[in-house]
């Protein structure tokens, strides 16, 4: 018996199926017994059987704290009860039930008849009210099957009468009517039971089992009977047996036992066993229907495979010194017969290879010579992108570009100059216009697109101006009146500085900004303009720096070296036939007085130049007087071979410094320079000068003046050469950079490219454009590239190594015509194109990389080119003199023809031969005359030949 | 007189001879620890080569050994006993 304690009726306990009769002193139980019946039925266990032990402690136990307590006193009076009834039954029927036979017509009366068609109900279960049946009773007395348990009946205190089906007979009845109230809640339990068996899955929920005190119910005693402890001394055995018995042989055999069966000795020493006979089956009838086998099946073979780590032996050593053979070993092993052989063995294979190699160098690698174009060749990089446009509405629009030019120090600065775009007669309808108009050269930062940085004020349209490259400060430019005018930003330099920085970092800018927004663009008024009586009378076309390293002295023209290293001088071509050579320093020594009295410069001008202001004139003019009469050339553009900045003629002069030559010519020069006790003369330094003209010639003049032999005044000489090729004004004269006696210049409708020294024509023109040519410049990075601006608005791009008959590339810029390009080198990797138009803007274009980046032996390339050039010029001169030669013949060939000259043309033998003739002719006439005189015998005549 | 004959060749710039334990015998170069290296790297290197070549086919041997460099071209010529290297530098043939 387990100590299990009824547990609390849970609150979903489901109604049992049949409908529970209400009865107020039995529902309580009964619906405790359902209770503990689905309790149980949901701990897993079946309940006990309290049925079969009424009345004994444990079931007393089992309800003791809730059985009502009427419950015993009941129990009794069913135990005494039930065993009265009779039970002829093949079974007899549980204890507290009757069996009872109700035929069809009873159950009706009952109520327990299933109408036809239905299903049975499932619980065998009937509550019949007992009302019902003791009605039966007295209705039908004897016939009802009621009456002969009327007694039971009437002991029966709950108001219904439990039936229970018994459709098997079982209890030799087919209804089973429960009396007593024990069998009637063994009956309940047992239906209801299997019914919550079913439903055990519906309930909800698991309540873990509470931890409880053992409360001791028999088990104990149990427990304490099954376990063994000693209950008295143990027992102590001792066997012995003799010594000797101990190993003793011992004979064992086989003896029958049917022999020996009678005798009694024998039979003390048997034990027979019987077999035991079962007397319903006999062993051997029993069949073998389980029989435990094993088998094991193991695999037959197994391979395995082990890998262990284990180090790479290695032979290690170290080796402090390098073994050598003493002298005697090696001399040994050299006279080895094995050595011989393996020598005359090897020598063969030797041979060979290094032939090869002799044969081809192997060494050669053709990838470094393969060049770097190409590899960045993409068609997208090819071009030019535009970077920047910079025009200023107020000041250049409506009018052309004459020149733009870099700041040379501060990068990203530019300075442009415009003009009006009419021609001299414009100029005049519009003269009211333009007068009241200020030219203005426009200093702008690539830092700002929008603003301009400076407005350069000029006294009418500059047409070109130039940055000193000694002092970037200054700038002098020409006017279209033929005014030479200084500028001195010096004070502005900060403020370019400045936006630099801006255009870098914004955080300097902030504080800047608030200065320099506010406040409008300065306006520099020019510093000086050079006299308008002794200067130009026409527009300044083009003005230089002279470069720093050497000067040109006044009157003699000599150039001489210049120890401070300082851009004082300056050359200038107009079109009025001059070319104008200035100094800075001219008119200051000469007027300090004069700068005293004169009033202080206005508008905050710094007075540097102020002293020239007006007064300034030419110390040196070059005149183009040409060849034949007919006036003089008119210059537009002019270049000089000396390059700022390229000092080789200052050091290849060094040693010839002591020259007594140079010396003697420096004393001769003495009276003319201002300080040329202590220059040197740079006899190196080319005077000359190509000048290009507004007819498009092309001059090449020295200008160094000559004494002419008629007037004895010095002037300049006559051209050494000048040629027309231009069919207009040319627009662009200058030099490459790599080889500065090169000369590009464009004009008209084609480029020219000359070489100094060859004066017979350009080594290479092109051919005639579709559109006038406006201007060009040399790439400062690639020898053989050039670039010329057109008047449809488009670049050309020239790269002689690649194509000498069309250019390389073609793009449109802008809309309006281009008037002037230059090139700025920013850095290793860019390269900026400006070009500007006659609308007044000015256009950065970002050079392609290959454009702008030098091939790999292009320079030596484009030298050879040119010295192919120039030998095909020499050639070409000589053909013509060929030709010349040819034409004279032809001529004279011609007049012979006519019978005008000698028919033949003798040979120098036949010529000696003829005279020899002559004068043997003459001889003979000589001795014929002498004869008749009669002064010559004839006996002196050589007479063999009469005897 | 062999060892004259490849030296005189152009672009030869030392010749040296090795018994198989990296031992000069006989070095045109001055430079003795030059030598040295070259003994001991290339009887190394024509061991290994060797050794490869024979793995490959048993029934093969090395004969030479042409290592071309940027500077110069090594020839190895193994022999029995005796390594034959030779260093020639690049002629300025075009």
């Amino acid at each position: 018996e387990t100590p299990k304690q009824a547990e609390p009726a849970e609150a979903s306990t489901p109604a049992p199926a049949t409908p529970a009769p209400v009865t107020t002193l039995q529902t309580p139980k009964s619906a405790r017994d359902d209770a503990k019946s689905v309790a149980s039925a949901r701990s897993g266990k079946s309940q006990p059987r309290s049925g079969r032990s009424v009345g004994s402690g444990g079931n007393k136990s089992q309800r003791s704290d809730k059985s009502p307590k009427k419950s015993p006193s009941k129990k009794k009076a069913a135990a005494v009860h039930t065993p009265a009834t009779p039970a002829s039954q093949a079974e007899p029927s549980p204890e507290g039930c009757v069996p009872i036979f109700l035929p069809e017509p009873t159950q009706k009366i009952v109520g327990l008849a299933v109408p036809e068609g239905e299903e049975p109900p499932q619980s065998p279960m009937h509550f019949v009210p007992k009302q019902v049946i003791m009605d039966d009773i007295q209705n039908r007395a004897a016939v009802s099957e009621f009456k002969e348990h009327l007694k039971t009946l009437n002991e029966i205190e709950t108001e219904d009468i439990l039936l229970v089906a018994d459709p098997d007979w079982k209890y030799g009845a087919n209804f089973l009517m429960v009396v007593t109230e024990e069998a009637r809640a063994e009956m309940l339990a047992e239906h209801t039971g299997e019914e919550e068996k079913e439903e055990e899955h519906v309930v909800l929920g698991y309540v873990p089992p509470q931890p409880r005190d053992w409360i001791p119910q028999g088990s104990d005693r149990e427990i304490r009977e099954a376990s063994v402890s000693n209950s008295r001394p143990q027992f102590r055995l001792t066997y012995q047996r003799r010594r000797r018995d101990f190993g003793a042989p011992v004979s064992l055999a086989d003896r029958n036992v049917v022999d020996a069966a009678p005798s009694k000795l024998v039979k003390n020493q048997f034990i027979d066993v019987q077999a035991l006979e079962d007397a319903n089956r006999s062993t051997t009838d029993i069949p073998i229907t389980e029989k435990d086998q094993d088998v094991q099946v193991a695999p037959s073979s197994d391979s395995a495979a082990v890998q262990t780590f284990w180090g790479n032996p290695k032979n290690a050593f170290t080796q402090y010194e390098a073994r050598q053979l003493s002298q005697a070993e090696r001399e040994a092993q050299l006279e080895l017969p094995e050595l011989i052989e393996a020598g005359r063995r090897t020598a063969p294979l030797f041979e060979q290879s290094l032939q090869q190699n002799e044969i081809m160098n192997c060494f050669y690698d053709d990838y470094t010579n393969l060049g770097g174009d190409g590899i960045l060749f993409s068609k997208t990089d090819n071009t030019f992108k535009e970077f920047q446009t910079f025009t200023d509405l107020e000041h250049s629009r409506e009018k052309a570009v004459s020149h733009i030019a870099w700041h040379p120090t501060l990068k990203g600065i530019v300075a442009v100059s415009t003009r009006e775009r009419y021609d001299f007669d414009g100029m005049v309808d519009h003269s009211a216009k333009i007068v009241l108009k200020t030219s203005v050269i426009v200093v702008w930062s690539f830092a700002d697109p929008i603003q301009p940085q400076l407005f350069l004020e000029a006294p009418e349209d500059v047409l070109c101006f130039e940055f000193c490259p000694s002092d970037p400060n200054i700038i002098v430019g020409g006017c279209i009146n033929g005014q030479i005018v200084l500028w001195d930003l010096s004070q502005h330099m900060d403020r370019l500085k400045s936006t630099k920085a801006k255009g870098r970092s914004k955080k300097v800018s902030n504080m800047l900004t608030e200065f320099v927004k506010t406040d409008s663009i300065p306006t520099i008024r020019y510093a000086a303009a050079s006299s308008i009586e002794l200067g130009h009378q026409a527009p300044v076309t083009d003005i230089m720096w002279v470069p720093d390293h050497f000067e040109i002295q006044k009157v003699t023209g000599y150039a001489l070296e210049a120890k401070e290293l300082k851009n004082v001088q300056i050359i200038s071509c107009a079109t009025d036939e001059t070319i104008y050579i200035w100094d800075l320093r001219s008119a200051k020594s000469n007027n300090p007085v004069f700068k005293r009295e004169e009033d202080r410069c206005p508008m905050g001008v710094p007075d540097t130049f102020w002293h020239l202001h007006l007064k300034w004139k030419p110390f040196l003019s070059v005149n183009l007087f040409k060849s034949e009469p007919g006036g003089n050339h008119n210059p537009v553009k002019v270049s000089m071979k000396e390059m700022q900045g390229d000092r080789s003629v200052l050091t290849k002069e060094d040693p010839e410094g002591k020259d007594p030559t140079s010396t003697n010519r420096g004393d001769f020069t003495m009276p003319g320079g201002p300080k040329p006790t202590k220059q040197r003369m740079l006899q190196k330094v080319s005077t000359f000068l190509y000048v290009g003209t507004e007819d498009g010639e092309l001059v090449y003049v020295d200008w160094m003046p000559q004494k002419d032999q008629d007037t004895g005044k010095s002037q300049t000489p006559k051209p050494v050469f000048y040629s027309t090729m231009h069919d207009s004004s040319i627009k662009h004269l200058s030099r490459s950079s790599f080889d500065r006696s090169l000369v590009l210049c464009v004009g008209g409708w084609l480029w020219t490219l000359w070489k100094e020294g060859v004066n017979s024509g350009p080594i290479l023109y092109s051919q005639k454009s579709p559109k006038p040519l406006t201007g060009g410049c040399w790439s400062p990075t690639r020898p053989s590239v050039f670039f010329i601006t057109r008047a449809d608005g488009s670049v050309e791009v020239w790269d002689l190594l690649d194509k000498t008959h069309e250019p390389v590339l073609v793009q449109n810029i802008s809309a309006n015509a281009l008037t002037y390009c230059t090139v700025w080198n920013i850095s290793h990797k860019r390269q900026l194109l400006i070009v500007g138009d006659t609308q007044g803007t000015a256009h950065a274009h970002k050079v392609p990389f290959t454009l702008h980046t030098p091939m790999a032996g292009e320079a030596p390339s484009i030298e050879a080119y040119y010295k192919r050039e120039i030998q095909r010029r020499a050639f070409v001169m000589g053909r013509w003199d060929y030709r010349e030669h040819e034409k004279i013949e032809l001529e004279a060939k011609a007049k012979r023809e006519a019978g005008i000259a000698p028919a033949v043309e003798l040979t120098p033998e036949e010529r000696l031969l003829k005279m020899q003739k002559k004068y043997e002719a003459y001889l003979a006439e000589e001795m014929t005359f002498l004869r008749e005189l009669g002064l010559k015998d004839d006996d002196d005549e050589p007479l063999p030949a009469v005897e | 007189e062999t060892f004259k004959r490849i030296l005189a060749h152009k672009g030869v710039v030392g010749v040296i001879i090795v018994n198989f334990d990296g031992i000069p015998i006989r070095s045109s170069f001055a430079d003795s620890s030059l030598t040295v290296q070259y003994c001991a790297l290339i009887q190394q290197l024509a061991h290994k080569s060797r050794s490869a070549i024979r793995d490959l086919d048993a029934g093969n041997d090395l004969t030479f050994l042409r290592i071309r460099s940027k500077k110069n071209e090594i020839m190895v010529a193994p022999d029995k006993d005796y390594l034959l290297v030779v260093v020639q530098e690049p002629c300025d043939q075009p």
